[in-house]
């Protein structure tokens, strides 16, 4: 950078170059991220989560949310997952984190019924067996972060060297 | 509560772009010491010079003594304050505070006026968007106060309703009536593209044929067939 400073004026550009960088970094990181993200850590969780057999609501409600840029180095956000049945049970968080073994109790009275024989039967509820536990938001986030942060870290050399030193 | 997982990247912090910028600062001064060096060593050098070197008529005619004083002379005192001053603003141990007029600071100054003005405008607009709603009529009442301005918008608002009277059915603005001429100037984009591909012939004189030359036995047969021919290539056969 230095070598290539001559005059007084290089020095002025140089000065404008940085100034002009500190402006638009944020807003160029914000958007940059934004698509870093996506690639890098988004599709694969729902790549992993299709080859896991997730329902696809749950997978079209995995998103990437609060998205911010701080001065202080650092960009921050969530990745949520978020769905639930009709009677508020949360579907992802129990894919996600698993469920022990529970009792499920009959709602409606078509509910929980089945034939045996021509005739019909009615449960007023079972025990089902737990999920297990598949933490591919976990897993995947922290397999996919080094290569997101290195294209982060990529991405922002290329902007800092297009803006200030051309 | 659904699943959350938060994560962070690293990106280039405001304090590494401040320290940045700080080194862009000492090299500005370490550039304007250059300069400074270089017009003082320039200077002197203009100073020796004496005899048949020397830069005019009357340098020359002087003594060396005489011309090496009036050197001496020639160092602005200006540029001599500037040196120390650069000198000084690196002395950590100065008793007196020497606030330096740095360019960068200039530029940082305007881009902070930038950035107050940005959101001044930024606020103005999003107040001003709001023009169907609250904001938009305790403008107008506020405005209305004033007479000749509350007057000015009364009057441009009439004129705006009025024009924009005319953009609706039967106006002088409305669209689809010059659509309707339009449509009427065309002659079919099939017929066109047929035109223009030559699988038509369409020519001004109707007595010209396409194709091979018949037997003609008389002019009017010939001109009754192109008549006929071109009333059917008028309507598109």
């Amino acid at each position: 950078m230095s070598s290539n400073i001559s005059s007084k004026q290089d020095v002025m550009k140089l000065l404008f170059n940085v100034t002009r960088f500190e402006m638009q970094y944020p807003r160029f990181i914000e958007e940059s991220a934004r698509q870093i993200i996506d690639q890098e850590i988004l599709q694969p969780i729902k790549t992993a989560m299709r080859s896991f057999r997730y329902s696809e609501k749950i997978i079209d409600g995995t998103f990437i949310d609060n998205l911010f840029v701080n001065d202080n180095g650092f960009i921050q956000f969530d990745v949520v997952s978020d769905y639930k049945s009709e009677l508020g049970f949360d579907v992802a968080k129990a894919r996600e984190e698993g469920t022990k073994r529970h009792f499920i109790k009959a709602v409606g009275k078509a509910a929980l019924s089945w034939v045996t024989n021509n005739v019909r039967l009615f449960s007023k509820g079972h025990w089902v067996k737990g999920f297990t536990k598949s933490n591919i938001i976990k897993k995947t986030t922290e397999i996919r972060f080094p290569i997101a942060q290195e294209r982060i870290t990529q991405e922002s050399v290329i902007f800092f060297n297009r803006m200030v030193i051309q | 509560m659904a699943v959350v997982e938060q994560v962070r990247f690293s990106i280039f912090s405001q304090q590494e772009i401040q320290e940045l910028q700080n080194d862009v600062i000492e090299i500005e001064d370490l550039a304007e010491r250059k300069n400074i060096a270089e017009e003082k060593i320039q200077q002197s050098k203009l100073a020796r010079r004496g005899g048949i070197f020397a830069p005019n008529e009357l340098d020359a005619t002087l003594p060396a003594a005489i011309t090496k004083k009036q050197g001496n002379a020639l160092i602005s005192r200006v540029d001599e304050s500037k040196l120390a001053n650069s000198v000084k603003s690196t002395d950590k141990t100065s008793a007196a505070p020497f606030v330096r007029s740095s360019s960068f600071r200039q530029i940082k100054d305007d881009v902070d006026l930038l950035k107050e003005g940005q959101k001044k405008t930024k606020d103005a607009l999003s107040f001003l968007t709001d023009f169907q709603g609250t904001a938009f009529t305790k403008l107008l009442g506020a405005a209305s106060n004033f007479l000749p301005v509350g007057f000015a918008l009364s009057v441009a608002t009439t004129v705006f309703a009025l024009i924009q009277a005319q953009f609706g059915a039967g106006g002088i603005f409305d669209t689809r009536k010059r659509e309707l001429d339009s449509v009427k100037s065309l002659i079919g984009l099939e017929r066109e593209t047929d035109i223009i591909g030559g699988d038509t012939l369409f020519l001004g004189n109707p007595t010209l044929v396409q194709g091979i030359a018949r037997n003609q036995t008389s002019n009017t047969e010939n001109l009754r067939d192109g008549q006929r021919r071109f009333v059917l290539r008028s309507n598109g056969y």
